[in-house]
Formats: structure tokens, C-alpha cells, sequence
């Protein structure tokens, strides 16, 4: 087999960065492998991947040292946020993009694009906007975009990361038609989907450097949730009771139809369910981030409507997706300091003291995550409502979530997260509300669970 | 807001809307802006794919700043001008102007629009596609400013929120926009948008001899139209 890409003794430093992300790689690739690459958050597995696909250091500025050398003819490339690779109005000429950018003949491109339309199951959605697609939909459209290139090697970052675990599955199986030639360099945390179509993992160490690892063996459970703190009373009102909640956009059918949901004190409830199911925006609704509508939602035992946005913004604190979007200050420092000397004081335990003095922004995914769990358990209020928490998270600092959230309920508080995590949410939830078809079932979780593979 | 479909090229419609636009920039009188009001609704009519509810309804609340221009000079008119009158014309002139602006935006489509300057015009594919990704970006955007004005203002909780507190949304999202940024300028060169050699197109964005009679036909009935204007003495331009 001929190879693909030879990194002898690479490495790679960001702009601006003291050290190296990677130091001293030595990696052949060659046509038909397909190897997963793992390590944990920030250890620079998706900056290997774009040494690999050539991108660093001319699109990724910084220094790149040692031997890379690329025998490719053409490649595809698939990033981690669905969103972030939309670039044109309609699926069928984000597919067309990369042959278009190639000098195809238009009618060679009409046919690719409808052949492999047709190999994903996505021709109805040929006319439709990306960003009107569900993440699955849209991360398929952007595997299409790859595929129809027909590539030597097809990168994958993380392209997982923000579907749901049938969509993953679903995203993975669409690789095994690839012919025996194509190349696959996967990047991911959710091993056991990678499996499925990965012959070997290579990992990065948090040196820098890249060490063979033994993927098919799982790992040993941790981080579960064992405490559960003191049981709220039957007769303290739930800290969220919601009943009857429906929702729709204009123009479309309704997203969900009478929901009902509570979470009582002291407990963690989580809401799953496929992408595009409407769980992001049920729990708009209850922050006041969506308008009102119907349905009933009310606050440790206060209609949530009826409240003033003084008493409302004191009843809840909302943890979204991207932890940025509750950063408030120039540095960790002050964000901690706006909740407290307790804030402050949990730095520590948070492994944050180093980096009191640098900005929020610049922190890595899973600081950020931490500094707003700090803020979190210190501000004290009744509901927190965290929307997947996980994005971004390798498996340790998903363990270290799972024990996060049980002592932010510990506190008394209740906690309503919405996840697609199923291995998080079987860690740490008390209850699960499974959202499908508009609808929700209640399940209730016996309190053993430990933190499993993603 | 974006357009049905209409069949000429977007670059016609653009030659044409300013064809009908000139005249009535350049005149301060009422009858230009009147005649050239009624032109730009039918070429709205020839152009097609035009929202009319949305268009009308998006006019009439513009047309609120024609109102107020027309009271401003009613109430504090310059020295030695007729109130009334000039402020009839300056409220003319602009829902005119707002009028013919606002009707190519309803008529044709940005994606559309970028794609002729790229086919017919030669800009660069890079800039092009950018603008295409900026577009996407917009409602990516009025989403996240959604969720971090809420997610802040829940942070704050019952702490009073200065509003240089308030800055913080705009640094959020700004950040926000810059990763979104970056990430998609990544996916544009892992796709090969900065390959050389010829681009092709699978939507094509052709010029036909059809644009080229609506060119002609758009620019003769603007100059046709200021002519008997100005033949029947109507003309006004008075910067006084």
C-alpha cells in the first residue's frame, strides 16, 4: 500500500504559545488505513489533524518542525461543529463546493452530488438550507461534501462531537461503504463508535507526543455520582414543576406538545432525546430566552411567568452550551469575584489558581466548563439548568463533572441538564425525561451508576 | 426577506434600480419622485418573486423616518422656504428612495447577487463565498445574542448591572463570532476554496439577451421619464 502522509520527528507550535502542542511525531498513513486518534482535551489531536490535511501552519498559524510530506492527491475534511462548515444556501451545492473549487464540469458535479445524495439517504434535503437541517442532517451533508471529492484520505474532527448517540452511529455507518482504498484519520472521544470503523489508535500524549494505544479495551468505570446529600421532604414544592409546555416555530409543525417535567431539590433530572428534538428549547423556555407560550412553569412552588425579572433572575442560574456566553469579566479572577469570596476560595479545588490572572476567553474547554461550575455552586440558587454540559470534554473531565453536579445537588439545589451524553447522563442523573416525537417519558435511575466510554 | 425567484440576473436588476434611482436623488421636486415611485413598483412587477405583504409593511415602517422629516420641516423650516411644501418634497424623495432601495432587496436574492459578481463581474471566489458564510452568520448570531443576554443576566442575578457590565454581551458574542470565523475560513481552504486554476459553478448565474432588453428598456423608460419631466418644467433640484 502506498503511503499517504509522513510526519518524521513534526511537531507544531501555536502563535504566540511558550511550548510545542506536538513534539517528535513519527506517523505513516497509508491508503486504506483507517486509525483513530485519541488523548485528552487540548492535547493537540485536532492540530495533528490539520498538519496531517495541511492546513497548519498555513491556516492555523505557528511553527511547523520536522518532515511532513503529502503524497495525497485529494482529501476531505469534516470538522467538529456541523454550523461552522455551512457555507452555501442549499445542500446540494455544499456538497458541490469542494468540486467546484476543483474545476469539475458542472454536469460531472450534478451527478457526484446526486450519487452520493443517494449513498447517504439525504436526497430530499438536496434543495434545503443547511441551517435548517438537524445537527445529524447537517453533519451527514458535510461528510457528503467530503465524500463527493471521492479523497485519497477523508480527516474527521471529532464529527461526533454534537450529535446524538443513533446520529453518531448513523454518521459512522455511512463510513464503512467507503471503498477499501480511502483512507480515515478519525479524531473522537466516543470510542466505541469509532471502533466500528478504525483498525488502530494512535494517542497524544499531554507531552505531545503520539504513543500506539489499545482502543478495544474499555475503560474502567469511574466517576460515578455516590452521594446523594440529604433527601429533600416530600412536601418542599419541586424546585421546577413544568406542565403542558408546548412550543412551535412559525411556519413549522410544533417542536413539542404538553410536556411535563419537575426536578425536586437535591436532584439532578436530565433531558435526552435525538437531535432536533426541541430539549434545547424547552429549557429556552423555562430561562425566558424563548417568549411565553403555553404551559405552566413554575419555580420552587412561584409561577415562573408571574415573577419580576428581579425574583426570577434570583431563582435560577443557566449554563449554556458555550461556556463563554456567561463570561462578565476581563480575568478568572473577576469572574470568580463576582460571586463571592467562596468562589474565589474554590479555585483551588477547581485547578484554576494559575490562571486567576488570565482571561476567561483564553482558558481551555474544560477550564472554562470548571470556572462556571465554580461561579455555579457558589452563587447558591434554587435550579441550575446546564445545557450539555459535555461538549468538548474528554473522559476525565467528564468524571470530574459528574462529581461537580453532585455536589451542586448535595447543596439542595436542583439541577436540570440536557444532554445527548447517555454514558454522563447514566453517571449523574437522578431522573431521566426522554424526549421523542414531541413527546416525554419519565424514567427514574437507580443511584449506582458509573460514568461509561462515550 | 429573501426572494421567490425571478428570472433576470441580479446585476440587470441592480443596473436597473439605479437607473431609477439617479433621477430621483438628483431632484428636490414632487413630481420625480412620484413618477419614478410608480417605475420602481413596476419593475418590482417585471422582476417577480416580490413578498408584497412583507414589502409594503417593511416600507410603510421606513417610510416613518419620511414622516419625520416632513414635520421636521414643517416645524423648524429654513429661513425663507416654504415649510409645508418643502417638507412635502423631502418626504417624497425619501420614501421614493427607500422604496426603489428596498425593492431590489425583496427582489433578489444576496446569495444570488454575490454569485453574479462572481460569474460575471470576477470577484474572487474567496470573497465571494465569504460573503455567503457572513449571510449564514447573521442568524447564528440574533440566536446567541438570545441566550448570552439571558445567560448574563441570570449570572448577575439580583446584583445591579451596570452598563458597562453590559458590554460583556457584545464581548461575547463578538468572540463568538470570531471562532465561528476562523472555524468556517478552515473549512472553506480544507475544501480547496483557495485552489488556483478556474472555478465552476454548478448554479451558473447567466447573462442573457432577455437582461440585456431589461437593461435597455429600464434605462430608456428612466430617461424618458426625466425628460418629459423636464419638458414639462416639473424638474425641481433646489439645494437651498
Amino acid at each position: 500500500m502506498p503511503d499517504l502522509i509522513r510526519l518524521r520527528s513534526a511537531g507544531f507550535r501555536h502563535r504566540g504559545a511558550r511550548a510545542p502542542v506536538l513534539k517528535d511525531i513519527d506517523l505513516t498513513v497509508r491508503e486504506g488505513d483507517r486509525i483513530l486518534i485519541r488523548g485528552p482535551s487540548g492535547s493537540g489531536k485536532s492540530t495533528l489533524l490539520q498538519v496531517m490535511a495541511g492546513l497548519a501552519p498555513e491556516y492555523v498559524p505557528g511553527t511547523l518542525d520536522g518532515i511532513v510530506e503529502h503524497l495525497y492527491a485529494s482529501m476531505g475534511v469534516v470538522l467538529q461543529n456541523p454550523e461552522a462548515q455551512v457555507i452555501t444556501p442549499t445542500v446540494e451545492e455544499e456538497i458541490a463546493f469542494s468540486l467546484e473549487n476543483d474545476g469539475v464540469d458542472a454536469r460531472l458535479i450534478r451527478r457526484r452530488t446526486a450519487e452520493v445524495l443517494d449513498r447517504l439517504g439525504i436526497g430530499r434535503l438536496a434543495a434545503r438550507h443547511p441551517l435548517t437541517l438537524s445537527g445529524g442532517e447537517c453533519q451527514r451533508v458535510s461528510l457528503a461534501a467530503a465524500l463527493a471529492r471521492e479523497p485519497d484520505i477523508l480527516f474527521l474532527d471529532e464529527p461526533t462531537a454534537y450529535l446524538d448517540e443513533a446520529s453518531a452511529a448513523a454518521f459512522f455507518r455511512a463510513l464503512e461503504d467507503l471503498p477499501a482504498r480511502t483512507a480515515v484519520v478519525v479524531v473522537e472521544h466516543k470510542i466505541e463508535a469509532a471502533a466500528a470503523v478504525c483498525a488502530r489508535a494512535w494517542e497524544v500524549t499531554p507531552e505531545g507526543g503520539l504513543v500506539p494505544s489499545d482502543f478495544r479495551t474499555p475503560p474502567p468505570p469511574a466517576g460515578s455520582r455516590t452521594g446523594k446529600g440529604s433527601l429533600p421532604s416530600e412536601t418542599e414544592p419541586p424546585a421546577l414543576e413544568v406542565r403542558g409546555l408546548s412550543h412551535g416555530f412559525e411556519g413549522f409543525p410544533p417542536v413539542f406538545r404538553r410536556v411535563d417535567l419537575d426536578v425536586r431539590p437535591g436532584r439532578v433530572a436530565a433531558l435526552t432525546g435525538p437531535s432536533g428534538c426541541g430539549k434545547t428549547t424547552v429549557l429556552a423556555r423555562i430561562a425566558r430566552i424563548l417568549p411565553a407560550g403555553p404551559g405552566s412553569i413554575r419555580l420552587a412552588g412561584r409561577d415562573a411567568l408571574a415573577l419580576k425579572p428581579r425574583d426570577f433572575h434570583a431563582s435560577l442560574l443557566y449554563i449554556p452550551q458555550n461556556p463563554e456566553h456567561m463570561f462578565v469579566a476581563e480575568t478568572v479572577r473577576g469572574e470568580l469575584g463576582l460571586s463571592g469570596p467562596e468562589a474565589l476560595e474554590s479555585a483551588d479545588r477547581y485547578g484554576l489558581r494559575n490562571r486567576l490572572d488570565s482571561n476567561p476567553y483564553r482558558l481551555s474547554e474544560g477550564e472554562k466548563r470548571r470556572l462556571n461550575l465554580c461561579v455555579a455552586l457558589a452563587e447558591r440558587r434554587p435550579l441550575y439548568l446546564l445545557d450539555e454540559p459535555t461538549y468538548g470534554l474528554d473522559e476525565a473531565a467528564r468524571e470530574s463533572l459528574v462529581r461537580d453536579l453532585g455536589a451542586l445537588a448535595d447543596s439542595g439545589a436542583g439541577v436540570l441538564l440536557v444532554s445527548h451524553d447517555e454514558g454522563f447522563v447514566g453517571a449523574v442523573a437522578d431522573t431521566v425525561f426522554r424526549m421523542k416525537d414531541g413527546r416525554i417519558l419519565r424514567e427514574e435511575v437507580p443511584r449506582a451508576g458509573a460514568l461509561k466510554s462515550a | 426577506m429573501r426572494a421567490l425567484s425571478n428570472p433576470r440576473n441580479p446585476l440587470a436588476a441592480l443596473f436597473v434600480t439605479v437607473c431609477l434611482l439617479a433621477p430621483v436623488l438628483l431632484s428636490t421636486g414632487y413630481a420625480t419622485p412620484l413618477a419614478f415611485l410608480v417605475l420602481g413598483l413596476i419593475n418590482l412587477r417585471i422582476l417577480g418573486g416580490v413578498r408584497y405583504p412583507d414589502y409594503f409593511k417593511t416600507l410603510s415602517v421606513l417610510s416613518l423616518a419620511s414622516v419625520g422629516l416632513f414635520v421636521l420641516n414643517v416645524l423648524a423650516p429654513a429661513e425663507g422656504v416654504n415649510g409645508p411644501a418643502r417638507g412635502a418634497a423631502v418626504f417624497l424623495r425619501s420614501v421614493s428612495l427607500i422604496s426603489l432601495s428596498m425593492g431590489f432587496i425583496f427582489a433578489v436574492d444576496p446569495y444570488d447577487l454575490v454569485r453574479a459578481l462572481m460569474v460575471q463581474l470576477g470577484l474572487a471566489p474567496r470573497v465571494g463565498f465569504a460573503l455567503f458564510a457572513g449571510w449564514n452568520t447573521i442568524p447564528l448570531l440574533r440566536r446567541d445574542l438570545g441566550i448570552i443576554e439571558k445567560a448574563q443576566a441570570l449570572r448577575y442575578g439580583t446584583r445591579r448591572r451596570r452598563f458597562r457590565d453590559r458590554t460583556h454581551t457584545a464581548t461575547a458574542l463578538l468572540a463568538g463570532a470570531v471562532r465561528h470565523g476562523e472555524r468556517v475560513a478552515l473549512s472553506m481552504a480544507a475544501r480547496g476554496a483557495d485552489k488556483p486554476g478556474p472555478r465552476t459553478f454548478l448554479k451558473d448565474s447567466p447573462w442573457t439577451r432577455g437582461d440585456t432588453l431589461y437593461c435597455a428598456a429600464g434605462f430608456l423608460a428612466a430617461a424618458l421619464t426625466t425628460a418629459l419631466i423636464l419638458s414639462l418644467g416639473l424638474y425641481t433640484f433646489d439645494l437651498g
